[in-house]
């Protein structure tokens, strides 16, 4: 693995941590760091949060990232799994708006 | 119906599914709380009427069965994808524990009934037309029983739950009036463009929106580790296969699925590369008309399993084929943004929704 990748790599998972984090303390979610899987769902299966939770997840998300989840529809698609929350972040995070995450 | 035409069906509209696939089995008896309870990888804190994922593992922790547990009062109905009514029933009554299986009751219900499901964004409105209002406000993972329209039927149960993404339905019908709801469903699904959804397009949308599949990944002999169903299981209690998974979790795990996604052809089995170094392989992969390429379920060692990396490559016939990794969903599911208390199908003309490919 070069260094351009083990950077990009190594950036993600220090979001999917921020994120588990956030999870744990902020929405008590009871789960250790590690049983908190990149693709689990939010909602309804998975971790089981609700629409109260997903407010404090927005704020907790704008608190360490410095990032805001729309309320429109357009915030429901980062906010299904822990890693469509890090992809939101990521390209919130760079040049580009979050239109341009590297989903597609 | 070419897949293209039953995905663009179950993903636009609505489409109508045999549900031969999934086995509905009823636990009843004083110890069916205690003997689910020691089976079932997940927690069982469920309230009357509602329904939850789990699975059922083998002793080595890699899944049996892929189950939906439903609490109805004090029995349970399961239902299940993987193995036979008999095979599960057997596997059940092997592993139940001595004291709780002696006093439940294991009655296979798709001896005298059928699943019917329905699939799509606007599969609420179908079934609230058809089979009364009551139904189009059910909750995700709940099931609500439907009254018989007269004395000459019986009551059916509708379950919400579905592995597609959009709005989904189990109806589970007695088999004499199975024929008499499928022609109310195709007769008042004309106005909805009802389509059918075979079990190659509920396992396409599985795939493109990371539901897991125990036909497919399920079949590879992996734990909820690598398959990323953690969510799915208890570390704190004991139930059939809990010690594997907690000496693998303590072992630590060395490989994870991961989606990615190519403008090519890509095929269960193909190595996945990085600089012409083997990572990993393919599980499963299927053509997208939808988004218009190819969708793959890749295992890859644990340092590369992640996503947003363009850099790997699956080797295809001599050649290489490009493929960046992607967090599921892959579709912005139309389901997401349709509400039953602004939309319909027929006024769908007037809706702005987002691209299904973001």
């Amino acid at each position: 693995m070069d260094s351009e990748l083990e950077q990009l790599i190594a950036r993600r998972e220090r979001h999917l941590e921020r994120v588990r984090r956030i999870l744990i303390d902020d929405l008590h979610v009871r789960r250790e760091p590690d049983e908190i899987d990149p693709d689990t769902p939010l909602f309804g299966t998975g971790l089981g949060l609700d629409s109260v939770d997903a407010v404090e997840l927005a704020v907790s998300l704008e608190s360490a990232f410095g990032v805001r989840l729309a309320d429109s529809g357009q915030g429901r698609r980062w906010m299904r799994t822990v890693n469509t929350l890090v992809d939101f972040v990521l390209a919130s995070q760079s040049p580009g708006s979050a239109r341009d995450a590297n989903r597609s | 119906m070419p897949i293209e035409a039953e995905l663009r069906a179950l993903r636009g509209a609505v489409a109508l599914a045999a549900g031969a696939h999934v086995v509905c089995l009823r636990l009843s008896g004083e110890g069916a709380f205690d003997a689910l309870g020691h089976v079932s990888s997940a927690d069982l804190f469920l309230q009357d009427a509602q329904m939850r994922p789990s699975l059922l593992l083998h002793e080595d922790g890699v899944p049996f069965a892929d189950v939906y547990v439903c609490r109805d009062d004090e029995s349970f109905f399961l239902l299940s994808e993987g193995p036979t009514a008999p095979d599960l029933i057997a596997w059940l009554r092997a592993h139940l524990p001595p004291g709780a299986g002696a006093g439940v009751t294991i009655d296979d219900l798709g001896e005298d009934h059928a699943v019917l499901s329905l699939h799509g964004p606007y599969a609420w409105e179908l079934l609230g037309e058809c089979l009364g209002p009551d139904l189009v406000g059910l909750p995700y993972l709940s099931f609500y029983r439907v009254p018989p329209r007269d004395a000459g039927e019986a009551a059916m149960l509708c379950f919400r739950a579905g592995k597609t993404g959009e709005y989904g339905y189990d109806l589970l019908v007695d088999r004499r009036h199975e024929a008499g709801l499928r022609a109310r469903l195709e007769a008042s699904g004309r106005a909805f463009d009802l389509g059918v959804a075979s079990l190659d397009a509920l396992d396409q949308c599985a795939l493109e929106n990371g539901f897991f599949n125990i036909r497919r990944e399920g079949r590879a002999g992996l734990t909820p580790l690598e398959l990323q169903l953690q969510w799915r299981t208890s570390y704190a209690r004991s139930y059939v296969g809990a010690d594997a998974l907690r000496a693998r979790r303590q072992a630590g795990s060395t490989q994870r699925i991961t989606h990615l996604v190519a403008a090519e052809p890509l095929a269960a089995g193909d190595a996945v590369l990085l600089d012409g170094a083997p990572i990993g392989a393919l599980l499963q992969a299927g053509a997208s008309p939808l988004r218009g390429d190819w969708v793959g379920l890749a295992l890859l060692d644990r340092p590369y399993a992640h996503v947003g990396v363009d850099r790997y490559a699956v080797a295809r016939g001599g050649g290489l084929v490009p493929v960046r990794t992607l967090s599921p969903p892959l579709l912005d599911n139309r389901s997401l943004y349709v509400s039953p208390q602004r939309h319909g199908y027929r006024s769908r003309a007037g809706d702005a929704f987002a691209p299904l490919v973001p």
